[in-house]
C-alpha cells in the first residue's frame, strides 16, 4: 500500500533487539540509583522501560521487555541474588503483576497507535478524494476524466483503471483509451458491455467473468449509470478489504458525477443551441415575411388602382412603374433565398473555370448597368492578373450583391471602386465605397444571415452578404470587410489560384489574312 | 410598305405568362400562335410554320431540350428559349441543340422585343445569303470585304484569330453564342472544348475595342453561358 502510516514501525531484529536493550537499561538504573532494598521504586523503573518500548515498537517488542525485565528483576534483585531462585514466594505475586500491567499498557499503547494510523490513513484518503474531486471540477471532456482518474486511482490504491462510456445510443459501451492505460482487449469490453446492460459489478471477486484479472464496476450518478470502471489491482486481496472497496466506491462515485456533469454541461450546450436555432428561424420568418408582403402589398394595391377608370395618364404611368419596382424586390430578395437555400443545402454545383476576373467583373457591372446610372464605377484591375479559378455565375452575383449593398446603404452620388492585386496564394477583389463604413465590432457579424448592421435604413433581409461569404468559402476563399481611410467601406474578397492555369496559347486557325 | 408582320409561336404552359406574352407582343403587331405544351407546340409549329419560336424549357410534357432538338431536325426558324435562373447548364444545352438565344425569368417587355427582333433580323440575314459589307454597332465598324475594322473612325489592327472570332460575333450580332459554338466557328470541331483559348482571344479583343474592358459596350458576356456582341436593335 502506497499509504502507510508517517512513523514507520522499525524492522523486527532492531524492535526485539531494542526490547532487550531496554530491560538491561531499566535492571542498570534500578542498580545503581535504588539497589535491592528498594524494590517498589525498581518496579516502577521496569514498568517505565515496558510502556517506552511499546511505546516505540509495539506488541511483540513490549511482551519481550515485559519477559526480560521479570527475569532480571528476579535475577539482580530478588535473594537469592544472581540466581532465578525465588524463596519469597510473594515475589511471584510481584512477577504477575508486572507482567500483567506490561500486558495492558501495551495493548492499551498499540490500540492508540493504530487509531492514529488508522485516523491518519483516512485523513489522506480525504485529502486524495478532494484531490480528486477539485481535478474533476475543472474538467469538460470525458477523457479528461478518465485520464484524471486513472492517474488518481493509481496514486492511491495502486490501481490501473479505464473507463468505458456508453456511445450516443447509449446501448453499447466503448473503451476510452487513456494515456496511463492502453485500451483493453476484446474480453473487458464483452464484460465492460455486460456490465452496463446487467447493472451489476463483474470480474475478478465476482460470479460474471471471473476469471478476469479486472474488476468491472457500473458507475452511476443522480440520473443513472454513466459509464464503467474497469479496476485492476497488482494485489487482487486489496479490493476485498471493506475499506479499500468503500474508498474504490467513493473515487467512483466522484467520477460518476463528473461525467454527468459533462453530459449535462453538453445536453444544456445542445438545447441552447436548438434555442437559438428557433430563434432564429422565428425571427427569420418574420422578416421575411415582412419582406415578402410588403412589396406583394404595393402590387396588389398598385395594380388594383389601375383598374378603376377615373385615373389619368401620369397616375397610371406613375403606378405602373411602383408595380415594376416591387416587382424586381421581389426577384432580388427571392433570388437571394433560394441562394442562400442552396448554400445551405450544399445543392451549389461549383464549377470552377480559369477565367480572366476582368470579364467576371464587367458581367456584373453589365448586369448592374441601369442600377449603377449615376453612380462613377472606378475599376483597377493589373495586366498582369493572372486567370483565376472561379465559378463565373456565382463570382457575378457575389459583385452584385456588393454593389447592390454599396447602392443601398452609400450616398446617392458617392463613387464606389473595384480593384484587384495579385496576392502570394491568389488574388484580391477589392470592392469600395464612400458610405457610412461598418459600426466597429460588427465587421464580421454583417456576414451573417439575417444580421442588419445597427440603425440601417431600408433594404432587405440581411441575406446579401451571407451569400456572398458562402460564395467565397465554395471557392476556397475568404471574405472580409474593413472601414476605409476617409470614410467608407471595402469588402476584401480573397481568392485562392491552386495549380497551373492550362496553356494560354491557342492553336492558329486556318490563315485566312 | 404593306409588310405582313412576322408570325411568332408561343409554346408556354402558364397561363398567366402566355397572357402577359400575347399582350405585349400583339401590342407591337406580332401574331401569334400558342401552344401549352411540348406535343401541341411541335404540332403547332409543323401547321403553322412560325417565323420565330418562343419556347419555354419547363414544359410539362416534353423537356424543353427534346422540344429543340425535334424542331430543328425540320424547323429554321429561330428559336428563343425560357428558363429560370440558375440553369445554366439547360440553357447551353438549348442553344448547342440549336435554339438561337435564350430569356432569363423573370424579363420585361423591352429585353423580350429586343431578342426577338435580332434573332428576326439574323435569321432574314441568313436567307439573304450576302449580307451588307460594312456592319456598324455604336463607334464600332467592320468592313467585311477589306478585312479591316474601325473605332470611332480609328482603324484597330487585329489578329487573324481576333479578326475571325469578331466576324463570328458579328455575323451573329446581338445573339448569344456559346463558348463550344464559338470555338468551333474560330478553332474547328477538334478544339469546341479548349475554353481558355477563348477567354483570352475575347480578353485581347476587348482591349483592343472597348474604351474600359470592365465595362464593355460590344463584347458582352453572358456568364457561364458564353459571348453577346451587343447590337443596336
Amino acid at each position: 500500500m502506497n499509504s502507510p502510516p508517517k512513523l514507520r514501525r522499525p524492522e523486527a531484529p532492531v524492535s526485539f533487539l531494542a526490547a532487550g536493550s531496554g530491560a538491561l537499561l531499566a535492571t542498570a538504573i534500578s542498580w545503581t540509583v535504588f539497589g535491592p532494598q528498594q524494590l517498589a521504586d525498581v518496579v516502577m523503573i521496569y514498568l517505565l522501560g515496558i510502556v517506552l518500548v511499546s511505546l516505540r515498537f509495539g506488541y511483540g517488542p513490549s511482551l519481550l521487555a515485559a519477559v526480560l525485565s521479570v527475569l532480571c528483576f528476579d535475577f539482580f534483585f530478588i535473594p537469592p541474588f544472581y540466581t532465578f531462585a525465588i524463596h519469597d514466594l510473594s515475589h511471584i505475586v510481584t512477577f504477575g503483576v508486572m507482567c500483567l500491567v506490561a500486558l495492558v499498557i501495551s495493548g492499551l499503547t498499540e490500540r492508540v497507535r493504530a487509531q492514529a494510523a488508522a485516523a491518519d490513513q483516512r485523513e489522506q484518503r480525504t485529502a486524495a478524494l478532494y484531490a480528486l474531486s477539485r481535478e474533476l471540477a475543472a474538467v469538460k471532456r470525458v477523457q479528461d476524466i478518465a485520464e484524471i482518474a486513472a492517474r488518481h486511482l493509481f496514486d492511491a490504491l495502486a490501481l490501473r483503471v479505464s473507463l468505458y462510456v456508453p456511445g450516443s445510443d447509449r446501448s453499447r459501451v466503448n473503451a476510452l483509451s487513456t494515456e496511463a492505460e492502453s485500451v483493453e482487449d476484446k474480453s473487458g469490453l464483452t464484460a465492460a458491455q455486460w456490465v452496463w446492460e446487467h447493472e451489476r459489478p463483474a470480474g475478478a471477486g465476482s460470479e460474471v467473468f471471473p476469471t478476469s484479472r479486472n474488476r468491472y464496476l457500473l458507475l452511476s450518478a443522480s440520473r443513472g449509470r454513466v459509464a464503467v470502471l474497469s479496476v485492476l489491482a497488482e494485489d487482487p486481496i486489496l479490493l476485498n478489504d471493506s475499506e479499500n472497496s468503500d474508498y474504490l466506491a467513493a473515487f467512483a462515485n466522484q467520477i460518476a458525477s463528473a461525467i454527468e456533469r459533462t453530459e449535462l454541461a453538453s445536453e444544456a450546450q445542445t438545447s441552447q443551441l436548438r434555442m437559438e436555432t428557433e430563434q432564429m428561424r422565428s425571427s427569420l420568418l418574420s422578416s421575411v415575411s415582412h419582406d415578402l408582403r410588403t412589396p406583394l402589398a404595393v402590387v396588389t394595391g398598385a395594380a388594383s388602382s389601375l383598374l378603376e377608370d377615373a385615373i389619368d395618364v401620369t397616375t397610371r404611368r406613375e403606378l405602373t412603374e411602383t408595380i415594376l419596382q416591387e416587382a424586381q424586390r421581389l426577384n432580388r430578395l427571392v433570388r437571394n433565398l433560394l441562394d442562400m437555400t442552396r448554400l445551405e443545402a450544399g445543392a451549389l454545383h461549383i464549377k470552377k473555370e480559369w477565367l480572366p476576373l476582368e470579364e467576371v467583373v464587367g458581367a456584373a457591372l453589365n448586369r448592374m448597368d441601369e442600377a449603377l446610372a449615376g453612380r462613377t464605377v472606378l475599376t483597377e484591375l493589373p495586366a498582369d492578373l493572372p486567370l483565376v479559378p472561379l465559378d463565373a455565375v456565382l463570382i457575378q452575383q457575389l459583385l452584385v450583391n456588393l454593389l447592390e449593398n454599396a447602392l443601398k446603404y452609400t450616398p446617392a452620388a458617392s463613387p464606389i471602386e473595384i480593384r484587384a492585386r495579385v496576392e502570394p496564394e491568389g488574388v484580391e477583389l477589392v470592392v469600395a465605397d464612400r458610405g457610412p463604413g461598418i459600426p466597429a465590432a460588427e465587421e464580421a457579424r454583417v456576414f451573417d444571415k439575417f444580421y442588419r448592421v445597427s440603425g440601417a435604413e431600408g433594404g432587405g433581409v440581411g441575406l446579401g452578404l451571407a451569400i456572398c461569404k458562402g460564395i467565397a468559402m465554395a471557392h476556397g476563399g475568404q471574405i472580409f470587410v474593413s472601414n476605409r481611410a476617409g470614410g467608407g467601406a471595402e469588402f476584401h474578397i480573397h481568392l485562392p489560384v491552386d495549380g497551373e492555369p492550362p496553356p494560354p496559347e491557342a492553336p492558329d486557325p486556318v490563315e485566312e489574312r | 410598305m404593306t409588310e405582313v408582320m412576322p408570325l411568332l409561336l408561343v409554346v408556354e404552359d402558364d397561363p398567366q405568362m402566355r397572357k402577359f406574352l400575347r399582350a405585349s407582343l400583339s401590342s407591337h403587331g406580332y401574331r401569334l400562335v400558342e401552344a401549352v405544351n411540348g406535343a401541341e407546340g411541335l404540332t403547332q409549329a409543323a401547321s403553322y410554320n412560325p417565323d420565330l419560336i418562343l419556347l419555354d424549357l419547363g414544359l410539362p410534357d416534353i423537356d424543353g431540350l427534346v422540344v429543340t432538338q425535334r424542331l430543328r431536325q425540320w424547323a429554321s426558324a429561330p428559336i428563343i428559349v425560357i428558363s429560370a435562373r440558375g440553369q445554366e447548364d439547360d440553357k447551353i444545352h438549348a442553344l448547342d441543340s440549336g435554339a438561337d438565344d435564350y430569356l432569363t425569368k423573370p424579363f420585361g417587355t423591352g429585353e423580350l422585343l429586343a431578342r426577338i427582333r435580332v434573332a428576326l433580323r439574323h435569321a432574314a440575314r441568313t436567307r439573304q445569303e450576302r449580307s451588307e459589307p460594312i456592319i456598324t454597332v455604336g463607334e464600332l465598324s467592320v468592313d467585311l470585304d477589306k478585312r479591316s475594322v474601325h473605332v470611332a473612325g480609328q482603324e484597330v489592327h487585329l489578329t487573324p484569330i481576333e479578326y475571325k472570332l469578331l466576324s463570328v460575333l458579328l455575323k451573329n450580332a446581338g445573339k448569344v453564342l456559346t463558348h463550344r459554338q464559338l470555338l468551333k466557328e474560330v478553332w474547328g470541331p477538334g478544339y469546341a472544348n479548349n475554353t481558355q483559348y477563348l477567354r483570352v482571344y475575347m480578353v485581347q479583343l476587348r482591349h483592343k475595342l472597348e474604351r474600359d474592358a470592365t465595362r464593355p459596350r460590344y463584347l458582352m458576356t453572358e456568364p457561364g453561358v458564353g459571348y453577346r456582341l451587343k447590337s443596336d436593335t
